[in-house]
């Protein structure tokens, strides 16, 4: 139970050993409360082509046992069961700071930090899933339980603590995953449906396959590009850093986009296909 | 429960295998049940076939195109256990009665005749049977390689590759060219000295000579190859326009050794080791083959226009160019052994000067030049390239002769690390550090320890497989023939 990058590790792994899983999820798509639909879409689509179940907008009541001992099953939220041997929850992560109450450490939903990464004590210091920035970036959230955040926050506190002052810069957002056989990548900001705002907007492309897809997000009227999510397809960091450092516009990202490329040699060149779809679309 | 190791048809396959594998050792005694040899051979060949087909189709057509090595290290096999002691005892077997026993294989040999005969003319030898049996094993589980990784092209044309070069080159031409020209000798086009170190034999060049234009063409092809056109495509694509494109030794690892390629050694002493021991073979085969092809001249002072001292100063000079070049350009990149490796050029340049003095018809360095070479035919060429190389698959993985013998393989490597625009790029800070890519390197580069720190990669061993690339879940490795050759990694 549970849509996100967890639950669909734990699901491959067992698939992998022949054991029949089904993930539950509460949103109406896999990932919807991240992903635009169109992607949500095209990682279900491929979930189910590998023989996985998705059974979406369902929670689960209770749980149903073997004499007390072991799980059977699980009750869902229209009363239905599901026979089980094994439930795996991977509903999210929230740190677990309930032993430092006594200690006077300030905390909110994780460990308060500054810039340089210190505690309301400053010779503490709080990094990775636990540790909540007191002035964020208002587009990211305070606190990111992500590895690339993670290694990032220990890159800049080893900097602070050998070099002196080196204040923590959340970048621009990226993150990165691996749904079986489709790889993920993403830069920059792109909403899920339910946040999306009119002003933004999103060009949406996949091959006929949906086996590889792209969306660009960016704005109406500036045409100020946004970000991006890539499935199956892999694209240069750096390439897309320039990019939002330089608040380049969609139209620029378009037409420079084959200085992206990082899929493997020979492999079939997208571009020209997702240029003329994202033309056609445009005039 | 059902396994998730092998699957019945895995297993039936497999003892089909074993089974066609059987009956071809046993084809010698068809005579005697008066079953022709030629059907014998024919059919266990055949069953082979089949059985590595049958395996592939049982392997990979269930499942969906993409990285599938599900239980790699539960599996007897793929994980040092019995089955690999087995079968790297009957491979290792195989390879000394092929080199030193080959009379216990004559009623095998006799039954490859036919084949022979159709495309030389001549009966088969022990040698004939090798090509055959080693073309066809990298022809099945190419197909089997190519099968198992359909869903990149890099990996589907550079298999289809090495399997062209292997048939074509390796295989046929070699035997074409025999029955167009009988004084030729054989002589695999793709195959370069050193790989090839007989090339610059006594009896080599005399029968290349005596084989007129086209043999004299071929001596010319052999030496241009390694100082003209390889530095050229290495340059511009790293060694593995040879080791994984076109090499018959690579062709092998990368097809039949595909299962074994994660127990390569990823320690820093196997690196060590590594650097010393194939250096120390090129010096080897340097010397050797100085020495033979100086003794030839000694011995033939009328035929040819190149006397014994002009060749050693050539070949004195080409060596202080390089030295000199890689000493004035690369000095900053290179580690202390290096260092010391250049010393050591130093001395052998010495030692080639003092040569041409102390040398008599039969000695160079005072040590007889043939007994050198046939040190080295014995050791390097047989023992280690052969029985070790490919009868250890199983247990240090698929690329132990490449890695730690092949002097080839050395050349390659340093035109690569310190002139080549070659290298595997890094996908800025986004590797997760699961190490897969480390795991499944052949070659034992630990390509974790650089992707963890968004460096390129740039090793003198890396052979430009791409499976690093292909293993990687997060797409942060890409191979590239872009990087400025100036810049050291």
């Amino acid at each position: 139970m549970g849509g996100g990058l967890i639950g669909v590790e734990l699901a491959e792994m067992l698939h992998s050993r022949k054991i029949d899983v089904k993930i539950l999820i509460r949103e109406p798509l896999f990932w919807s409360s991240v992903l635009p639909d169109t992607d949500a879409l095209l990682v279900q689509n491929h979930l189910e082509s590998r023989g996985v179940e998705v059974i979406s907008n369902t929670e689960i009541k209770g749980f149903l046992t073997h004499d007390e001992t072991r799980v059977s099953g699980v009750e869902l939220s229209d009363n239905s069961r599901l026979e089980a041997q094994f439930v795996g929850v991977s509903i999210g992560v929230e740190p677990n700071i309930s032993f430092l109450t006594e200690s006077g450490l300030e905390t909110n939903q994780g460990i308060l930090v500054n810039k340089h990464l210190q505690t309301s004590d400053e010779s503490i210091f709080a990094i990775g899933d636990c540790a909540e920035l007191r002035q964020s970036d208002p587009k990211r959230r305070a606190l990111e339980a992500v590895w690339y955040v993670a290694r990032k926050m220990a890159d800049a506190l080893s900097e602070h603590l050998i070099n002196g002052s080196f204040a923590y810069d959340q970048g621009h957002w990226f993150n990165s995953a691996k749904f079986f056989d489709l790889e993920y990548q993403t830069y920059g900001q792109v909403s899920n449906s339910s946040k999306r705002k009119n002003s933004e907007q999103h060009f949406h492309w996949h091959n006929p396959r949906m086996t590889k897809g792209l969306t660009l997000a960016y704005e109406v009227h500036s045409r100020l590009f946004l970000g991006v999510n890539a499935f199956g397809i892999r694209l240069k960091q750096s390439a897309f850093e320039h990019w939002l450092d330089q608040s380049a516009s969609i139209d620029t990202v378009i037409k420079e986009l084959e200085t992206a490329h990082f899929d493997t040699e020979f492999s079939k060149n997208y571009t020209k296909e997702l240029r003329y779809a994202f033309l056609s679309n445009n005039s | 429960m059902l396994s998730y190791q092998t699957t019945a048809s895995q297993r039936i396959f497999t003892f089909l295998g074993l089974f066609g594998i059987l009956l071809l050792f046993a084809s010698g005694i068809g005579e005697s049940l008066s079953i022709s040899s030629n059907v014998l051979t024919s059919s266990a060949l055949a069953i082979i076939g089949l059985a590595i087909f049958g395996y592939t189709y049982a392997s990979y057509a269930p499942y969906h195109s993409g990285i599938k090595n599900n239980a790699n290290v539960l599996k007897s096999l793929t994980q040092r256990g019995v089955w690999a002691y087995v079968s790297a005892l009957v491979l290792t077997a195989f390879y000394v009665v092929l080199y030193f026993f080959d009379a216990y294989l004559e009623p095998m040999i006799r039954g490859f005749d036919f084949i022979s005969q159709s495309l030389s003319g001549k009966p088969a030898t022990q040698w004939f049977v090798y090509g055959v049996l080693y073309t066809l094993a990298i022809l099945l589980f190419g197909v089997k390689f190519i099968v198992k990784y359909r869903h990149s092209r890099y990996q589907v044309i550079r298999t289809l590759s090495v399997m062209f070069f292997q048939l074509i080159f390796a295989f046929l031409l070699p035997e074409f060219m025999a029955r167009l020209n009988g004084d030729l000798p054989y002589y695999d086009l793709k195959s370069m000295w050193p790989l090839n170190y007989y090339l610059f034999d006594g009896y080599y060049i005399e029968s290349f000579v005596s084989a007129q234009t086209l043999g004299i063409g071929l001596l010319i092809f052999g030496v241009l190859s390694i100082f003209v056109i390889s530095p050229i495509l290495t340059y511009k694509f790293g060694k593995r326009w040879y080791c994984s494109w076109v090499c018959g030794c690579g062709g092998l690892a990368e097809t039949a050794g595909d299962a074994f390629r994660h127990l390569s050694d990823n320690s820093i002493r196997a690196w060590k080791l590594e650097r010393w021991m194939i250096h120390s073979i090129l010096v080897l085969i340097t010397l050797s083959t100085v020495g033979v092809v100086h003794s030839y001249l000694l011995e033939h002072p009328e035929e040819y226009w190149l006397s014994p001292s002009v060749f050693i100063l050539s070949v004195v000079s080409l060596l202080v160019a390089v030295v000199g070049l890689i000493y004035f350009k690369r000095r900053a990149w290179i580690a202390k052994d290096a260092k010391t490796a250049m010393i050591i050029v130093g001395a052998l340049l010495a030692g080639f000067t003092g040569m041409h003095f102390l040398s008599d018809t039969y000695h160079v360095f005072l040590i007889p030049s043939h007994s050198l070479r046939s040190v080295y035919g014995f050791f390097v060429g047989s023992i280690f390239s052969g029985v070790i190389g490919t009868g250890f698959y199983p247990l240090l993985g698929n690329r132990v002769w490449c890695r730690f013998g092949c002097p080839m393989a050395a050349i390659l490597g340093i035109q690569q690390k310190l002139f080549s625009k070659f290298q595997i790029t890094t996908n800025s800070g986004q590797c997760i550090s699961c190490g897969n890519c480390s795991a499944y390197c052949e070659m034992g580069i630990d390509v974790r320890a650089y992707a963890q720190k968004a460096e390129p990669i740039k090793r003198a061993s890396c052979v430009g497989c791409g499976i690093c690339a292909e293993v990687c879940p997060r797409g942060v490795l890409r191979l590239e023939n872009t990087s400025n050759p100036n810049q050291q990694a």
